[in-house]
Order: C-alpha cells, then sequence, then structure tokens
C-alpha cells in the first residue's frame, strides 16, 4: 500500500485519536493531531488503574501506551489547545485551525502540585499528560474562573515557579488533508439538576470527581474536611436511562467502573463500606461473573435510586431512597456520595457536524456511516465515544476498524 | 396485597389503562419516585408499585386500596421520574374511579359543601364578610397600614384572589403578611364574597365534574367583577 | 492443494505472502476478502464437510474438512501440517488468524427445563421467524415467555436479541409476549430503545433480583409458571404456550484443539487469547498469531465484522514490518547451552528453535528476557538487558553528598518497563522524586530478573531489593510476573537462610498509570528498610 504520501486530520486526541493516529502514523502517513484541551488523553487518561493486586481489566493503563507510541513518530504533528475553525474542499480537504498557547509554562513547572490545593473548581486544573509537548499541568480554559469572569488568580499567586501565565496567544493555522478522522469523545453529565445537592455540598462528587480524589490521595478522603471516608455511596444512572432529559441510552461503562473502584477502595480502606444504588446491572465481559459475585459479597447492593440528600448537622450526607427489603422510606449516612454520570454527545457535535457537512444522529451523536438520508462525506470517519459510549477497549477497537476503513479510502484516492 | 391463591398473570387486562394519555409501560422500576415520595411505606403505599400495578392492569385493587387517599399529590414522584410518567395523574385517575360515599369520609363532605354553599366550611357569606373586616381592622391598626381596608367585590379590580378556607378559619393571622404585600405593593385587588375558596375538592376526589364546577365559579367571578388576573395560590 | 492458476497470482512482484485462516463463518469471509483486496490471498480452512455457497468463496482459496495436527516453524514461517479427510496437506504461512466462530448453547437447566418442542433457543427461534411469515410463526394468542439471565446474568449480545425477538413476536405475530429477567442487559447501542418499543406494543417485562419463578412442563407440553412479583408481593401464575430460552456464548467446538496446536493462550472460558490488555484487540501470545471474531471473545455480529476489518489492519501491519521491525537480539551461547530445554519449556511466546542446536528465533521473540533469567547455565544473552556487573555499579557509585548518603539506606528497585518504568516516567513528571539512595533499573519484563540477580544485588550492598512487575493477570508475556514471584520468594528462602530479613526483599505490581502510587510505594519500602536498618 502506497500512502506513506497521505496527510491526515485526527480530531480529538483521547484514546480513540491516540489508537488512530499511531496506527496512521505506522504506514508512515502525516497526521495533524489536534486536540482541544492543552493536555492528551482525553477522559480516559484521568482514570485510575483499577487493579487490586489483580488486573481487572479497565484498560485505563492502555492509554498511556497509546499516549507513548502515538507521540514517538515523527510523522505525528499535535496541536493542542485547538479549535477547528472551518473545512473546505474535499480531496483534499483544507482545514482552518486555531490553536491557544499553554497557560502553564511546561519550562517552568515542576509539577510541585500547589496549583491543584489553591484551584476551587475541580477537575479546572489537570495533570496533563503530553511527552514532546508539554506542559504537565493543563489549566481548561472552559473551566476555570479566570476566563469566566477574570476575578481568579489564586493558581497564578501561589505558583512558586511563576509558570502560569494565564493570557494565552491565538494562532490560527491552515492544513490539507487527504482524510479527517473524528475523535472526539463525549461530554459527561452535570448533576447539578438532580435532587442530589451536587455543587452544593462539596462531598457530593461525580465519578470523575472521584478518579481524580483518588489519583491525588490513593484512598477516598472527604472533599470537605480531608477526612478519610469510610461510608460511600455509588448512584448509578445519574443523567442516563433518563428519557425526561433526552438521554434515553444506557452509558454502559459505568457499572463496572463504579464496581471496580469500589473494590479499589476497599482494598485500600479495608473497612470502608460501600453501597451501590442501581437498576439494572450493566457490567458483562469475559471475567465478569466472578468478579460480580465477589463484588456483590462485599459491597451493599440496593436496586433502587434515591430521591434526594440532605447534609446534616454533623456535615455527613443523609441519602433518602426507598429501601426494597422493608418497602419503606430509608435514610442512611454516608461520608461521600458518588454519582456515576451518564456519557452526553459532546456539545462540540453539533457544530463538528455543522463544519463537516454531518448529521448527528437523533441522540446526538456521530455515527460512523453518517445517516441514511445523509451519508457521510468520503473520507471522514468517526470513531470511539463520539458514535456512542464506549469502553476504553471498545474505543481502541473502533478507532482500529476506521484506521482500516481510511486506509483502504487512502489506497484508492 | 398478599393472596392465598396466586392470581392469574394472563386474567389481567394489561391493557386496560391504555387509553390513558400517559404510557406507564415505559418504567424502568428505577424507585426514584419511591425513593422521593414523602409518604412512600405509608400502609404499604409507594409510587411505583402503584405504577406497576396499573400497568400490570391491577386497577382495580388499587383502587379498593386506601393509597390515592394517602398520597398528597405533592408531585415530587413525577418530577424526578426520568421516563416523565406523569404518576400524580395516574393517582387523580384512580381517585375519579371511586366516587360519591366510596371517597374517604372527609373528603366526600368537604366536596358536598363546596359545590352545595361555594366553600367547604359551609361559612355563610356575612360571616366570611365580618372575618376578613375585622382582620382587616387589626391591620389598619398597625404602623405603615394607617387606612387599611379589605377590598371585598371591588369592581374593575386589577386582581382577584382566592382564599384557602384555612385562612377564615383557624389561621386568620396568615391573612395579614398577603394583604401588606398587596398594600405596599399599591395593588388594585379584590376579594369575592361568595365561591371564594380556591381549594379544588374535585381535584382531591379526583372529580373531574366538580373540578369543572369549581374552576367556572372562579371564573365566573372574574366576569362579574371584571378582573382580569387571577392570583390563584392553591 | 496447490491449483492456483497464474489468474490468482495477481498481483505477483514480489509473490504475496499468505495467510491461513482458521474458519469460515461471516467473519472469517470478510478477513480473506479484505487481504485480497489488499493483494493478499489467503486460505480459508473450514470444518465443515460442505462447500461454500454460491459467491462466498471469490477472492479466497476454500478449503473445506480440515483438521490442524501441527505448526512448527515461527512468524514469517508457520509450518503448517493439516488434515483433510484422512490425508495430510502441508501449508507454509507467514501469518494465520484464528476467526471459528463463537458456539451458542441454549440454557435449559438453569430454567429448570428439558430440551421440548415448545422450548425453544433463541437460535432456533430467529431462524423460525427468517423462515416462516410472521403470521404463520405462533398460533393467534399464544403465550410466549422469554427468559434471560436469571442466575448467571446474561450478556447485552444474546439480550439484544432476545429483545429484537420479543420485540417481533409481540409486534408482527397476535401473541402475549412476557420477558422474564434478572438484570436487564442494555449496555448496547440501542438496546434501550428496543426495550421501550417492545413494552410500547404490549409486551410485558417482569425483573427478578433474588426470588426467580419456578416453572413445570404440564401433561400437554405447556409450562406453568409460578413466581412472586417483587414489586407489588402478589404471587403469580401463568400458563405459557411457548418459552425461549438465552443462550451461553463460549468458544467454538473447534477453538480448544486448534489453540493448542497452534500454543496460543486461552483465557478463563476457553476463547483463544488471554484476558490481557496487552493483547488488545487481536493479538495472542505468539507474533503472527492473530485472533478474530468469535474465536477471541463475545461479540455481536456487527462486532465480529467490525473485527474482521480490525485485524486485517494488524495482518497487514504485520506482514509490512516483517522485514523492518526492530527486534532484540537474543543469542543462546554455544559452549554453555546444556540442551535442558528450560528456555523451550518457559518461553510464553514460542520463540525457542531446537534443532541441531537450540536458538532463540528473533521473528517470533518478543523480548521479555524470561529465558535469559532461567537458564541454568547462563548462556543466553540478551542485548541491553542489564547484567550483575551494572548493579554493581550502580550500588558501588559514590554518592556527592556523603553525609546524606550514608543515613540513606542503598534500594535496588527493577522495574517492569511496561508498568513500572512507565509509572516511574510519570511519577517524575508530576514532580516526585525518589529518596535518596534509590536505584531504578528497567527492564523488559518482571520475569527478566533471576534469583541470582536479586541476590547479587544485596552483595553489592543494597539494604533492600525491591522487583515492579506488571498485575497478576496482565503480563505482556504472559508468565512473567508469575515466573519473579517465584524467584523472588526462593531469593527470600535464601536470604532467611543466611540471617537477612525477607522483609529487605518486596515484590510489588503496578499500572503504567499508577505514577503516584508508585512513588508511595518507594517511599513505604524505604522507611521499611530504614526501620530495619536502626533495629
Amino acid at each position: 500500500m502506497n500512502i506513506d504520501h497521505k496527510h491526515v486530520a485526527v480530531i480529538g486526541a483521547g484514546v480513540t485519536g491516540l489508537t488512530a493516529a499511531d496506527a496512521l502514523a505506522g504506514w508512515g502517513v502525516h497526521v495533524s493531531l489536534f486536540e482541544k484541551t492543552p493536555f492528551l488523553g482525553g477522559h480516559a487518561i484521568q482514570l485510575n488503574c483499577k487493579a487490586t493486586d489483580a488486573c481487572v481489566k479497565c484498560g485505563a493503563c492502555v492509554v498511556e501506551d497509546k499516549l507513548h507510541r502515538a507521540t514517538r513518530h515523527p510523522t505525528v504533528e499535535i496541536h493542542t489547545g485547538a479549535q477547528i475553525e472551518t473545512v473546505t474542499g474535499q480531496r483534499p480537504y483544507q482545514i482552518a485551525y486555531r490553536t491557544h498557547s499553554p497557560l502553564v509554562n511546561a519550562d517552568r513547572c515542576n509539577g510541585c502540585g500547589i496549583c491543584f490545593q489553591k484551584c476551587p473548581v475541580p477537575g479546572a486544573i489537570l495533570q496533563g499528560h503530553a511527552p514532546r509537548v508539554g506542559p504537565y499541568v493543563a489549566i481548561r480554559r472552559e473551566l476555570c474562573r479566570y476566563f469566566d469572569n477574570a476575578a481568579c488568580t489564586l493558581c497564578r499567586d501561589a505558583c512558586p515557579q511563576v509558570a502560569i501565565g494565564l493570557s494565552s496567544e491565538a494562532q490560527a493555522g491552515v492544513i490539507r488533508a487527504d482524510a479527517i478522522f473524528v475523535a472526539t469523545g463525549f461530554t459527561t453529565f452535570n448533576p447539578s439538576g438532580k435532587p442530589y445537592g451536587y455543587g452544593r455540598f462539596r462531598n457530593v462528587i461525580t465519578s470523575l470527581d472521584a478518579e481524580r480524589l483518588l489519583r491525588e490521595h490513593a484512598v477516598m478522603k472527604r472533599p470537605s474536611d480531608g477526612r478519610p471516608a469510610g461510608r460511600i455511596a455509588f448512584i448509578q444512572c445519574v443523567g442516563s436511562r433518563d428519557a425526561q432529559l433526552g438521554h434515553p441510552w444506557c452509558s454502559k461503562i459505568c457499572c463496572g467502573s463504579s464496581m471496580r473502584m469500589a473494590r479499589l477502595i476497599q482494598s485500600r480502606q479495608k473497612d470502608a463500606q460501600i453501597t451501590f444504588f442501581y437498576i439494572d446491572v450493566q457490567t458483562f465481559g469475559k471475567d465478569f461473573q466472578p468478579f460480580y459475585l465477589n463484588a456483590r459479597e462485599n459491597i451493599a447492593m440496593i436496586r433502587a435510586i434515591p430521591g434526594d440528600i440532605l447534609r446534616t448537622e454533623t456535615d455527613e450526607l443523609e441519602v433518602i431512597y426507598f429501601d426494597p427489603e422493608t418497602h419503606a422510606s430509608k435514610e442512611s449516612v454516608f461520608d461521600i456520595v458518588v454519582l456515576s454520570v451518564g456519557l452526553l454527545p459532546s456539545g462540540d457535535n453539533g457544530p463538528m457536524a455543522r463544519i463537516l457537512d454531518w448529521t448527528p444522529d437523533e441522540s446526538g451523536f456521530l455515527h460512523p456511516h453518517g445517516s441514511d438520508r445523509h451519508p457521510a462525506p468520503a473520507g471522514i470517519y468517526t470513531a470511539g465515544a463520539v458514535t456512542g459510549p464506549m469502553t476504553i477497549a471498545e474505543s481502541v477497537s473502533s478507532a482500529e476498524k476506521a484506521v482500516f476503513e481510511m486506509i483502504r479510502y487512502l489506497s484508492r484516492s | 396485597m398478599a393472596n392465598d391463591r396466586p392470581d392469574r398473570l394472563e386474567a389481567l387486562n394489561s391493557a386496560c389503562c391504555k387509553d390513558w394519555s400517559y404510557d406507564q409501560d415505559v418504567c424502568l422500576t428505577c424507585a426514584m419516585c419511591a425513593s422521593a415520595c414523602p409518604v412512600a411505606g405509608v400502609d404499604d403505599y409507594d409510587p411505583r408499585k402503584m405504577v406497576r400495578m396499573v400497568s400490570l392492569g391491577m386497577v382495580d385493587q388499587v383502587v379498593q386500596s386506601r393509597w390515592p387517599w394517602i398520597c398528597t399529590m405533592c408531585g415530587k414522584c413525577e418530577q424526578v421520574c426520568p421516563m416523565g410518567i406523569d404518576i400524580a395523574d395516574i393517582t387523580r385517575r384512580i381517585r375519579s374511579l371511586r366516587q360519591g360515599r366510596q371517597i374517604p369520609g372527609i373528603l366526600y363532605k368537604g366536596l358536598a359543601a363546596a359545590l352545595e354553599t361555594g366553600n367547604n366550611l359551609s361559612l355563610p357569606k356575612e360571616d366570611f364578610i365580618f372575618i376578613l373586616e375585622d382582620v382587616a381592622e387589626e391591620v389598619a391598626g398597625e404602623p405603615g397600614f394607617e387606612g387599611f381596608s379589605v377590598p371585598i367585590d371591588k369592581k374593575g379590580a386589577r386582581l382577584l384572589t382566592t382564599v384557602h378556607n384555612k385562612l377564615v378559619n383557624t389561621h386568620t393571622e396568615d391573612l395579614k403578611p398577603w394583604w401588606k404585600i398587596f398594600h405596599a405593593a399599591g395593588e388594585d385587588w379584590t376579594v369575592a364574597s361568595d365561591n371564594w375558596e380556591g381549594t379544588s375538592w374535585g381535584y382531591f376526589t379526583g372529580n373531574d365534574e366538580a373540578i369543572k364546577i369549581m374552576a367556572g365559579r372562579i371564573v365566573e367571578n372574574m366576569r362579574r367583577l371584571e378582573v382580569d388576573t387571577l392570583l390563584w395560590p392553591e | 492443494m496447490d491449483e492456483r492458476t497464474n489468474a490468482d497470482r495477481r498481483k505477483q512482484t514480489p509473490p504475496p505472502p499468505e495467510v491461513m485462516i482458521f474458519g469460515s463463518g461471516a467473519c472469517a469471509r470478510k478477513i480473506a476478502a479484505n487481504l485480497y483486496d489488499q493483494g493478499i490471498n489467503a486460505w480459508l480452512a473450514a470444518r465443515e464437510d460442505s462447500p461454500p455457497a454460491a459467491g462466498q468463496a471469490e477472492k479466497m482459496h476454500w478449503l473445506t474438512n480440515i483438521g490442524l495436527t501441527a505448526c512448527h516453524g515461527f512468524a514469517r514461517n508457520f509450518e503448517l501440517k493439516l488434515t483433510q479427510k484422512g490425508s495430510f496437506l502441508h501449508q507454509n504461512v507467514p501469518a494465520i488468524v484464528l476467526a471459528e466462530d463463537d458456539d451458542r448453547s441454549p440454557n435449559y437447566a438453569p430454567y429448570g427445563l428439558a430440551p421440548n418442542p415448545r422450548v425453544l433457543s433463541i437460535s432456533s427461534l430467529e431462524e423460525k421467524m427468517h423462515q416462516a411469515s410472521a403470521d404463520d410463526l405462533f398460533e393467534k394468542g399464544a403465550r410466549i415467555v422469554f427468559l434471560c439471565g436469571w442466575h448467571n446474568d446474561s450478556h447485552p449480545v444474546i439480550a439484544q436479541r432476545m429483545l429484537a425477538g420479543c420485540l417481533h413476536l409481540q409486534s408482527r405475530s397476535r401473541v402475549a409476549a412476557y420477558f422474564m429477567t434478572g438484570n436487564l442487559k442494555v449496555a448496547a447501542n440501542g438496546a434501550e430503545a428496543q426495550v421501550q418499543a417492545a413494552k410500547r406494543s404490549g409486551a410485558l417485562f417482569l425483573k427478578f433480583t433474588r426470588d426467580f419463578p419456578t416453572i413445570r412442563t404440564l401433561a400437554d407440553g405447556r409450562f406453568e409458571i409460578d413466581y412472586l412479583d417483587e414489586l407489588t408481593r402478589t404471587p403469580f401464575q401463568l400458563t405459557a404456550d411457548w418459552v425461549v430460552v438465552d443462550e451461553t456464548i463460549g468458544p467454538g467446538r473447534h477453538l480448544d484443539a486448534l489453540a493448542h496446536g497452534l500454543a496460543t493462550r486461552q483465557d478463563s472460558l476457553g476463547f483463544a487469547q488471554s484476558d490481557n490488555v496487552h493483547r488488545m484487540s487481536n493479538a495472542t501470545n505468539r507474533r503472527g498469531i492473530f485472533v478474530a471474531g468469535g474465536s477471541r471473545g463475545i461479540l455481536s455480529e456487527a462486532e465480529q465484522l467490525a473485527d474482521a476489518d480490525q485485524v486485517t489492519l494488524k495482518v497487514l501491519a504485520f506482514l509490512q514490518d516483517l522485514d523492518a521491525a526492530p527486534l532484540p537480539r537474543v543469542e543462546i551461547v554455544r559452549g554453555r547451552c546444556a540442551r535442558c530445554l528450560t528456555c523451550y519449556r518457559l518461553c510464553p511466546h514460542m520463540a525457542i528453535a531446537i534443532g541441531t542446536r537450540v536458538s532463540v528465533v528473533t521473528d517470533a521473540c518478543q523480548g521479555c528476557g524470561i529465558c535469559v533469567a532461567g537458564c541454568p547455565a547462563r548462556a543466553i544473552e540478551m542485548e541491553g538487558l542489564p547484567i550483575g556487573a551494572e548493579v554493581y555499579r550502580r550500588l558501588r557509585k559514590p554518592d556527592a553528598n556523603k553525609e546524606v548518603a550514608e543515613r540513606m539506606p542503598k534500594v535496588m528497585v527493577f522495574g517492569c518497563a511496561r508498568s513500572a518504568g512507565k509509572a516511574r516516567t510519570l511519577s517524575r513528571l508530576s514532580g516526585h522524586t525518589l529518596p535518596r539512595g534509590v536505584q531504578f533499573i528497567e527492564v523488559p519484563c518482571g520475569g527478566t530478573i533471576s534469583t541470582g540477580l536479586l541476590l547479587e544485588a544485596f552483595d553489592a550492598g543494597a539494604d533492600g531489593v525491591m522487583l515492579c512487575t506488571c498485575h497478576t493477570d496482565n503480563c505482556q508475556s504472559e508468565i512473567g510476573n508469575q515466573v519473579a514471584r517465584r524467584r523472588a520468594d526462593s531469593a527470600r528462602n535464601l536470604l532467611k537462610g543466611a540471617g537477612v530479613e525477607s522483609d529487605r526483599l518486596n515484590i510489588t505490581s503496578v499500572a503504567a498509570n499508577m505514577g503516584n502510587e508508585f512513588t508511595f510505594m518507594i517511599h513505604a519500602f524505604v522507611d521499611r528498610i530504614n526501620a530495619l536498618n536502626r533495629s
């Protein structure tokens, strides 16, 4: 196959985009990898390894591998903080983009982590992972308060290395690409509207917040006071299987990842009591049955979704739910409540679809082949969670399949 | 609801409520409604079970139970329902299937009195006016409200407000904050001396006919007093 | 069997490499067609006697009645010994794909049922629906009960087929469908919509968590089902005319023999790919042997076809890289080798060739170094592998700050490059530093470290030695972490015998993305050694 003179734009550097970039570069294809955030790895790189002593096949470590592989190719050109502005023409496509320079000076940052402690917005500062391109600490403009009302400069003021700038220059560029690989991933549901006090009670957190907590402390500590959390509840399907919100789908990954997280916490905090509120347990896979049976022995499984969370005078969380055992209302007290938030189509899908002359399906995801009435434009492929909720393993498979189709297209055209 | 002999599933007509305007079949049995319900567990009631029984076709059992009358119609269940099932409306439909002497006594009496006299207390018009004027006098005695009077049956006012029966019975003090706000805001308002009650006893009892009559009376008051805005706090 | 005409050899120069595909289902056929389109001819080794249906055998060389007797050789040149109706066939191929269909067996026993004309498996129902028009399938008003995932949880792949069957019957045939299920598996795109459509069309869904129904077969062949409705706590009874049971998806009947013949590792269920994230998506423990579709796990039909594309990509990349890929150079030193064949038994990648001399086959070797550490004669040498000398050099290197160095214990950490090595990098990039006195040596696999090397580290002056491998069940070389554990155990025993606290040698596991945890573990170990030094 003679495709080593071809040029492909990969949009999105999560696990799907990285897999694609690596595979394409392996064929000698020149890849321009565009990433909206200042770091590579997407959602998947924010996840913890869930192994207790044995691997539980969560796939989180795979992302690290994909990242190293994709960034090692000299033909992969990385643009972080990038936004696609327009896509015109075809064979080749002309892609106009804009990049923002990173807010953290990678040469100065020594990763001390003081900015993490100072930042009032969970998730606004992330440990980024971008070998060769840096920086290792990334501030996300879309969450940072400075870019909201310019009032907050806590991280900048606290940085002992004077590495944080909070102002960035935009740069415009244009590339020509023979094909486009769209892997812009998903977004997670914001549970502020649910009756669980998210955003008001500091110890009510989302699954992604819980990942960050575990990454920072290795154990679960209450965000409100740093005390170890011994009683933890997981509430499943927050924003999934919800026709009212227009998300009638199951997000597929949350039961498995929450249950793995629960077992990980228990392996590190022997006395942690974990309660799992669910509708239907949705995990599956080769080793699932023994894992699930074992988890069930150690986790209180309650088939009911709570209706309310109140904060007690002693700053604990009182979860009110209908107890299927006693058939009556029950209140249970927890230190931390983790909301397993659903996977939603990214807000970028609409604009991206318009730019690409694509039609999202009725749920808002970008189906790999467009729709019947409006098939996908030639040479544009979508893969990974931009097409629907997916595990890490499924995202890798999906990327590989799309790369094969793309290579076929490139070798024909 | 335990029976000695098992029910025959095929004998139930799960399609019996299909003409109801909402779709209880979509229920995921997630129990969020039951978790949110303030009276769940009382007398074995929970909204999920009720929805389930209705979708199975066990409507008769639900109608004969006390559950529809335990529900306070607060609507929290349907607010949290991820599938958008109109649960409070199911309760209202169920209530409507039990009428006359079959509804709980206090509701039956309230409904009968409201239909007959315009309010469930059977409070005569003169007594109603006397109570309002008496409270108005007390308000007028407070600093800043000098000269306050209650505008009963004021033709051409901007706003008509209904009155909860509690306010002219045991909680007359609670009339004052409303009135003070109207006064301070310079509102041009009025109260009707007939059919002043806002509480819909038809809604309580699931009696659509009674709802129509009571709502009709309030509309008639607006027409009579030439008011175009209604404040209906119930 | 070499009957190809010149017309078949379309892209002749250079001669196209050929691939052997085991399997004859949709996935296998698609792989062959994909490869053909890229100029590569493939053999399709079918178990069945029946010739392919019209239009199914284009673009591939179809072999029927094929059994595998032996597979010698290595990537680039596998020598396959096949049987065909009692005679032997030999074929050499550079690459092999295992793409046998999975096996779907109906679940009767879990529901207390025996095979019976009125008990249909979901496959037989699908067949029925395929053959007859919807109206003729069942008598009008028949009650059909679907039994799905009670005691053993279902899988979305099966649940989706059950749901499709239920929806089809309820909406097209005039029957009453009941769906009795445990956890309703809707974790597949479109599954929730299927459930809602089935419910709207009138199918009744009954969910159970603990008390499952009992089913009695009546004299007339129908079924009496008794259950307690969990939500209403009402006992119910239902007479069903037909029941449809779900299936368990497992490896195909011949997969076991094929996996044995090809020496590929299997998972706990018997699929021909170990459940190891390093295998993602189509790799096996052997270079040049790939696995796809129903041979590697539980996949829906659409996923199996997608898998055909994925594996094609892998095969193409493999064939392209055969000559280009930089491979580790491992050599067995003539004269030292005693032909004990420990290396052959240990090698998880089947890379040891036994000929007039024993050698490591570069094309098959994945450079884990397990053989290097395992060889009792120390006859195997691998380029770039740290040896004793490196350990001595590092531990005896004088520290610039003598005073501090004397207070801190000397600790040697050996870490697998796939996990600990990356975690170490991550930890460093996150601003963490290792305590002074800690030496970190990255090795290709935990299995590279021999018992002798662990002891040598102590001899070189280490106060503590730590061996950091991948987590259990996730070794790229399958057994590297297991042999590492065994060697650490025996080294610990030897230390104990020599009067050294066995706590001074620690073996632990970590993942590539556990930078923080890696740092914590090293610090905790150094603290422990400190305490031992003081006592």
